[in-house]
Parts: structure tokens; sequence; C-alpha cells
């Protein structure tokens, strides 16, 4: 079992190194030089060649990247004397920001919303997909059916819009959101994440529910659920303790992968919503090409879901006795 | 030793097919092999039928997944036509491929469902035109309007015919018929016996018969190979291992199998076998059947018995029946 | 005594009932299990037409056919296991009328008086529960006992199957047991509440022949034991022959022969049970040795497109010896006789 497991954070460094050098790599081929965006409009080109030195985008691209990979667990003082903490992911290009700072300050409002959206998509799609898999080729089954078709195609930015309409704008119910702290205003933070956690919510809940109704009524047809009437358990113990313990599990794996992503920010959320997080910090990143803030906004994705694959894995371990780790 | 060259010496002169100890190691856990066949030889004459039989796990699938290279053996060595082929790569191996064929037990999963018929029969090298095709159909006793169908429109027994004349279209010198009746209804069964064994006259086919049902075996096979944990335990002529079985193993075997008559259930001598068949990942030392073995003496636990000729066939026991 | 009572009467019972454990009800004088003109449909399709039966305690019923011949069907029809089926009939279980009885009386006795186990132990028992757990859950149900008690009944029951070390294989999982041992899980826990009745469906069919001889033993054993009754379900005659005292051959969801084992082997009645015998090779020299076997040719009937008359008939060589009479393509035989019943227009041998 330890060695399993450190065999796995092994793998999960790897992948990470990874994924840096292929984003590194496809930054570097992209046609666009920080240092003129860093320099401003009016720059000579002696200027842009201080400023590229400065940033140490003269270097070869390898050795950008092994500096990078140092300044992580190293920490690294760039050209001006300026020092870069440990974890070193570097500056901002626009603002000088350390990147770190800057994912540390908005991580909070990405957790909240995915987790938030979370608690809710389980609650609703499961239900609904039991409901469905339990009632199937019923009209209830049918018309959830199709409830969870609309909502799984309607865009994200479209449900978002409609939820400020009615919500907002018509019925006043709701505050325009704007992001507040939970140690400082707990009714506050969640009243103004009402609606993006629904938006979000909305999408998965849908997929979770298809996907539950599959996996119960698969779960369904299997001869141990037999053997459970067979025994004269009731219904509800069939359906309960046989039925949804085993169909429950694949999506614990799939659960894990997709509540991994989203901590690392739901970036069409956060920016329809106006909200602080990773995934507008990552969409700004990418929109002003801030390298620095993109490799570390997608190395924390990263990062997460592969930790994320690491904890399904080990709670598949406890949940399903075939599965045993050496 | 000397009994092993004299075998080898006639196998090289009539036999069709030589398979001499023929070995499969899987990888197991902890770098441990586990050992699906040990050590199997035997040889098969141009228009025998031979029976491989035994239990779920002794090897007698993977021995017929080996000698049509379904599976690379991890050593000993298959000669067909007097050729080494065991080794062959898989261009070399093009031109014996039309003449070892194989019959599988569940005909469905072994036909491409979304292929008719008539392209499953002349195979991916297009071997017939239609009214060959259709000639193979009738010979296999199916109608030439089923020729545009698609597998999904069939019986399970129709189905094991199609497999079967796909299985002859290349003109096969050997089959190997992996437990071919296994998967089809009791009435269904006699019939597809009874067609594998008019084809067999026709074509002078030789068959390697890997099954598990013994009254089948009895009525398909010259001579029968009983195989337990991966190595054979008694090989002879069918006469010999049915009315007067010498491993102790065949004994039980023979035993356990229900008799469709009352009468003869009632009085006959059974042996009920203790416990299952040993995990081929830890097989017991000594004589890999020594834990059931009602005659298994110290002997036994040690020493791996060595295949010697008692009554005419050859047993791989320290102590055989009498 | 029913008239469909006789067939056991005639042939003398081999086991009485021993004792009845306490709580069993009252004994009534008749059949543990009284099945009588039992039909069973899918929306239109019908799968099972008009099968009778009765099993007495201590005695063992072989229900005998191929694929898509209704007796799966049939079995799980008297456990109340359909869901979506229309069951018509009557299946009178020890005094009691279960068709159309309420669903919470059927479930009551399932488990706890009448029992199943089924053709492939390993998917039939629950991948994630110990098989202690899977055992006791039955019982503490339906004898409203403590966790413990359950627990230590499990063990019992796991020992009287010839487990051994049970109380260490009882916090195992299915897929840590053998296939002949799983088996052997699944019978100890049909058996844990001493039920009067248990439905065998093919328990051996996915097991090899050493083993099977093995279940076959066992259950033959608990049967002496308990005096329950058995029904079991398979395609293998020999398994009929080894372990039944009554044989019912179906044929596309209706009886074609119905009598006491020896004279369904030795004096076969019906085209189709005749035609299975003697496409059976034997195992003993002698028996058509390098002979062409005698197969029945055709396959068996689709439920969804039966023949009409009697279902048999397309592949029946006595209909074609007899020059197609119409009655077999129109009239469905009815089941006649009192100690060898057989549906069969032209019914062979002599009674």
């Amino acid at each position: 079992m330890i060695v399993y497991l450190a065999k796995r954070i092994a793998a999960v460094v790897g992948i990470l190194l990874v994924i840096c050098a292929v984003t590194f790599v496809i930054f570097y081929v992209v046609p666009s030089d920080p240092a003129i965006q860093a320099c401003g409009k009016t720059c000579t080109p002696e200027r842009v060649a201080e400023v590229r030195a400065q940033m140490g985008l003269d270097k070869p691209v390898w050795e950008q990247f092994g500096v990078y990979v140092v300044g992580i667990f190293a920490g690294r003082t760039l050209g001006a004397g300026i020092e870069c903490g440990i974890p070193c992911f570097g500056f901002s290009y626009q603002n000088s920001l350390p990147v770190w700072d800057l994912l540390v300050d908005r991580l909070g409002t990405s957790v909240s919303l995915a987790i938030g959206a979370a608690v809710l998509w389980l609650i609703v799609g499961l239900t609904v997909g039991i409901i469905s898999a339990l009632r199937q080729g019923t009209a209830l089954d049918r018309t959830l059916m199709i409830a969870t078709l609309t909502s799984a195609s309607l865009p994200v930015y479209f449900v978002a819009m409609l939820l400020l309409l009615f919500v907002v704008r018509i019925a006043e119910i709701l505050p325009y959101p704007a992001y507040v702290e939970l140690a400082e205003d707990p009714v506050a933070w969640a009243s103004n994440l009402i609606l993006p956690w629904f938006t979000l919510a909305a999408l998965y809940a849908a997929m979770y529910a298809r996907l539950s109704r599959a996996q119960m009524i698969e779960t369904m047809s299997e001869p141990y659920i037999r053997t459970a009437r067979a025994k004269g358990l009731p219904e509800r113990t069939v359906v309960v303790k046989h039925g949804m313990r085993a169909a429950m599990t694949p999506i614990v794996t799939i659960f894990g992968m997709d509540l991994g992503g989203l901590l690392a920010g739901a970036m069409i959320t956060e920016t329809v919503f106006g909200l602080p997080g990773i995934g507008r910090l990552a969409y700004d990143g990418i929109v002003k090409a801030d390298q620095p803030v993109i490799l570390g906004t997608t190395l924390l994705a990263a990062f997460f879901i592969v930790i994320a694959n690491l904890v399904v894995d080990l709670v598949y371990a406890v949940i399903d006795p075939r599965v045993r780790y050496s | 030793m000397s009994l092993l060259a004299e075998r080898e010496a006639r196998v090289t002169t009539d036999a069709l097919l030589s398979v001499k100890d023929l070995r499969m190691t899987f990888p197991g856990r902890r770098g441990k092999g586990i050992k699906a066949v040990d050590g199997v030889s035997f040889d098969l004459r141009a228009g025998e039928t031979l029976g491989l039989v035994g239990e779920s796990g002794c090897g007698k699938s993977t021995t017929g997944r080996m000698i049509v290279r379904l599976l690379e053996p991890t050593s000993g060595t298959v000669h067909f036509d007097g050729r080494d082929i065991t080794h062959l790569d898989p261009r070399q191996m093009l031109p014996l491929r039309s003449e070892i064929q194989m019959i599988f037990q569940d005909p469905f999963a072994s036909l491409n469902p979304r292929q008719t018929v008539q392209q499953i029969i002349s195979g991916p090298r297009k071997l017939l035109d239609r009214s060959g095709v259709i000639d193979l159909l009738k010979l296999v006793g199916l109608s030439p309007e089923h020729i545009d169908r698609y597998p999904h429109e069939f019986s399970g027994g129709q189905a094991q015919r199609i497999g079967i004349a796909r299985a002859l279209a290349p003109k096969p010198k050997l089959i190997i018929c992996d437990e071919p009746v296994s998967a089809l209804d009791v009435s269904i069964q006699a019939q597809i016996v009874n067609l594998l064994e008019d084809l067999k006259a026709e074509f002078n086919l030789a068959y390697l018969f890997i099954a598990h049902d013994l009254s089948v075996v009895r009525h398909m096979c010259e001579r029968i190979a009983v195989m337990y944990l991966g190595r054979i335990v008694e090989v002879g002529h069918r006469d010999a291992i049915y009315s007067d079985p010498a491993h102790p193993y065949t004994k039980a075997l023979l035993s356990a199998v229900p008799v469709p008559d009352p009468e003869v259930e009632a009085t006959r001598e059974r042996i009920v076998l203790l416990g299952d068949p040993p995990s081929p990942a830890a097989p017991p030392p000594g004589c890999s059947f020594n834990p059931r073995c009602h005659k298994a003496q110290g002997r036994c636990r040690v020493e791996v018995p060595v295949p010697t000729v008692v009554r005419g066939r050859q047993v791989a026991c320290h102590f055989p029946e009498e | 005594m029913s008239e469909s009572g006789t067939v056991s009467e005639m042939t003398g019972r081999r086991t009485r009932p021993a004792v009845r454990p306490a709580g069993g009800g009252e004994r009534s004088g008749g059949p543990i299990l009284d099945v009588k003109d039992l039909s069973v449909s899918f929306g239109a399709v019908q799968v099972v037409d008009g099968v009778t039966f009765n099993v007495d305690r201590g005695r063992t019923l072989g229900i005998v056919g191929e694929s898509g011949s209704g007796k799966s069907v049939s079995s799980l029809a008297v456990l109340g296991l359909h869901r979506n089926a229309t069951v018509t009939g009557s299946i009178v279980f020890d005094g009691q009328e279960l068709v159309g009885a309420p669903s919470e009386r059927l479930r009551k006795l399932r488990g706890s008086r009448m029992a199943m186990i089924f053709q492939d132990p390993l998917s039939s028992l629950h991948p994630f529960y110990t098989v202690g757990d899977q055992i006791a859950e039955a019982y503490r149900l339906h004898r409203r006992t403590s966790r413990r008690a359950a627990r230590e009944r499990a063990v019992e029951m796991l020992a009287e199957v010839g487990i051994p070390e049970p109380r260490r294989r009882a916090r195992e999982h299915p897929h840590q047991f053998s296939g002949g041992m799983r088996q052997r899980v699944m019978i100890a826990m049909a058996l844990a509440c001493e039920p009067d009745l248990l439905i065998a469906d093919e328990p051996t069919t996915a097991l090899d022949v050493t083993v099977q001889a093995q279940i076959l033993e066992l259950i033959a054993r608990i049967q002496a034991e308990r005096g329950l009754a058995v029904i079991m379900i398979t395609h293998d005659l020999g398994v009929v022959a080894r372990i039944a005292d009554d044989v019912l051959v179906m044929y596309g969801g209706r009886t074609a022969e119905h009598t006491a084992a020896r004279t369904i082997f030795k004096a076969p009645r019906h085209p189709y049970t005749q035609g299975l015998l003697a496409s059976v090779p034997g195992l003993a020299t002698g028996e058509e040795d390098d002979g062409r076997l005698k197969a029945i040719p055709g396959s068996p009937p689709s439920p969804l497109t039966p023949p009409p008359g009697c279902r048999f008939h397309p592949r029946c060589a006595r209909f074609a010896a007899a020059q197609n009479p119409a009655i077999c393509t129109e009239e469905h035989p009815l089941l006649t006789g009192t100690v060898h019943k057989v549906a069969c227009h032209l019914p062979g041998g002599t009674q």
C-alpha cells in the first residue's frame, strides 16, 4: 500500500512536470512577445531587448523552463533584485504581482463556487436519476429525461443570463452577485453565490441524472438484485442497500474528476457573474497573453485533477472490496 | 527418457501436428509466473480426432490457442506437417493460417456482427466467390438464402454452423474445436456433433477437440488426453480411457459425470473429489493432483510423476489404478 | 388427493420429512407446492402456457427444457419474482394461494419458506458485501434476531455446507471464493431460514463436473436431513437422472411430458423427450459407438413466434412419419394420462 502510494505520488509529480512543459512550449511557439507587452507602446528596440533580458526571455526555452521549475520549489531572484518566495510561479506581466498570491487570493471564491454547486448537483442529479431509473419507461421518466437533456444542452452563459434576467432584474429576489468572503458574512456569501451555484449545477445535475439513471438501470438488472429479492428483502432495502451501493460506485470516479477540475475555477460562470475566482484569472491571463498567470492556473487545475484522481482511486479501494492495491 | 526419444522419432514421421513440451507461463503477482500449461506433449495424425479434456483452468484452451498462435508459447515446440511453426512471424504464419483453423465456444462472439454471412465465410482474403459460399452453406446445413443475412438473425446452432463454414473455407487440414457445442441447447449439440463428423469424413480433417463434456468427447474422439493443472495426466485410446481409466483423476472425472439413466445413477460407484482444482498460480508440490487424490502417498507430494505406459496408454501417476 | 398429486403417490416416497422446525405452521396433507395451469406472459408474449405440477416435502421435481422452454420463468413466477408479468392459474404453497396474493405476503415467504439458488453464483452474490453479511441479512430480517445471532447463524450455515474455516470465510467477499464454494455460499444463504422449498435454477451448469458432483451431493444430503422439497431446473438429463424423483419436460412454454423420473428415462412417450434422450451420447463403451447421434432437426421455437398447434411439430419425426396430420398443426395437444402425462396427438409407447 505504501509502495503503491509512493508510486502514485511520483506519477503525480511527473504528470505535472509534463503539463508544465507542454504549456511552456505552446506559449513559446505562439507568436506573441511578452517583452513588448511588458515594455509598453512607445518602446525602442534596445529597451525591448533590455526588458527581455531582465525577464529571462533571451535564454533558450529549456533553460527558462528549468528556472521556472526550480523556482517553484526553491524560489528565485529576478533581474532587478526582486525576491520571489517559495513557491515561485513568477509575476504577472500585467500588474507585476506574484502569481502565487493571485492564485491564493482567488482560490476561496472558486472553491466556494465548486463545492456549493457540487452539493446541489449531486442532490438534484442523483435524485432525478434514481427516480427515473425506478420509474423507467413511465411518463415521469420521459419528462425528467427531456428536462435533463434540455438542461445539459443549454450553454452555461445562457442559463446565467436567464437567471440574472428573471431572478435579479424581473423578480428582484436576489441582488446582483458580488462575492463576499464566507468569514465576513456567511449569509451574504451564500445569497450572492446562489445564482452561480444554480448555473453551474444545472449542467452537471443533468449529466449526473442521466449517468445515475443508466447506472441504476444496469445494476437493477444484475443477478444479485434478483437474489436480494429472492431473499425476501423489502424493495426499499433492495434498491438502497443492494442497488444504489453498487450503482453509485462508478459515479464517485467521475465526481472526483469533475470536482477536481472545478476547484481550479469555472471559467465561464465566474466570468459571467464577475466572480473573482481562478477561472476568471485564467480567462484574463489568456486574453492578455500573460504567460506566468496561464502557467500558474493551468498547473493548479492540473494539480487538482491529478490529486482528485488519486483520491478517487484510494476511495475506490474502500468502497469496492474487489479493488486492492499492492 | 528412451520412451520420449522413441516417441519423438515416430512423431516426426507421420504426425500432422506434433506438440512437444509446450509451456505457457503468464505473468503473475510479485513476479511469480502462473504456469497455465506446464509441459504438454502430444501428436495428432491427419484425419484423427484427439480430445483434450479437463476442468476449467486446466490449460486446455490455452494449449489450443498456442497451437494457432493466438498466444505465444513460453517454451516448447509445435510442428505442423513436419515444420516447426513455434516461432514463425505473422507473415510466415499466413499460409499456415489456412491449414489450421479454429471453431470457438460462443458462436456469436466469434462472428463479426457487422458482416454478412458471405463476408464472414469468404474472409478478409476473399477466398470464395458467391457460389463457393453457397456450396459451403449447403454443406454445413444452412440454406443459400442465408447468404446476405447478419449473425444476429440466426439461432445459436445456426451461428455455430456459420462458424464452421468459415473455418472450412480455406480448406484446412486441422481444426482446433474449442468447446464447440457447450454453449448450445442439448437438442442442437447432436446436430453439430454429427456435422463435424460428416465433414471430417468428407475432407479427411483432423480435429483437436477441446471440451469438458466427457460424453461428447467420447463420441467424437479416437484418442483422448486428460489434462489437470497444465499437464496431461493420461492420454490414450478412447476405450482404454473410458472403460479402464488408469489415472485416479480420470476415474474420478468419469464417475462425476451424471448419466441420463436413473438406474445406473442409483447403483454406480461415485468418487466425489474433495475441494476445488488448485490454482495454477500456486500449484501443490509433487503431483499436482495429490491434495485431492485418494491414493496419494509421501512420494506424490514431492516427486512429479513422469508419463509411463500402463496398459497401452500413457499415465503420469506414481500409483496408477489397477 | 388431487389428480396432480397422484404422480408422486404412484412411485412412492423415498424420504418423508423428518421433523419440521418449530413455527413452520400447520402441516397440511397435500404437497407443499401445488401449481395448476400456470401461465406467464410479458405483454403479448406468452412464455409459459398452462403448466401444472406439484412437489412434496422430501422430494425432487426436475424441470427439463432448453432455452425458451419457460422452465426458469415458471419457477421465478412461483416466488413472485417477475415484474411486469401477467401470471394466471394457481400456485398454492402450503395451503396458501400465491397468485393474486398481496406482494407483501409473498415477500415474507421468499427467503424464509421458499428459497432459490441460481446458475451463476458469482454474479448472483453482491460483490460489495461479505458472504457472512449476505447470509445473515435474510435470517435477521425473517427471524427478527440480533445482528450477533444472525452472524452466528451465517457461520453455522457455512460450516453446514462444507466450507472450511467458516468463521474466517464469513468475513470474505464473494470474489475470494472459487466457483464451487460460491455455490455453497448461495445454498447456505438459501437455507439459512430453513425453507420448505428450494428452487435450484441450473445450479451446476457453470461448474466443473467434479464440483457439480459435490454440489448435487450437498443438495441431496441437506434435502434428506431436512425433508426439503426441491425443484431442480436443468437442461442436463444426467443431473435429472441423478437426483430427481419426478420429471417435467417443458417445450415451448408448455408441458410435453410429466411423470416419474424412472419412467421418463425407461419409457418416454413424447417424441421430444425420446429425441432428447436419443441425442445425448453415452459414456459407456459399446453405446452407439461409431454411429451418428440421433439429432432432433431444427431449433427450439422462440416465444415471440410459436408455431401453431403442437409447438414441437416442425421438428417432430412422428409428425413427419404420419404424413403431417392436420391435428398436429391445428390443435394444441392436451395433457392426458394420470400417472404418465403426455401432451401429444401421436404419443408413442404404451402406458
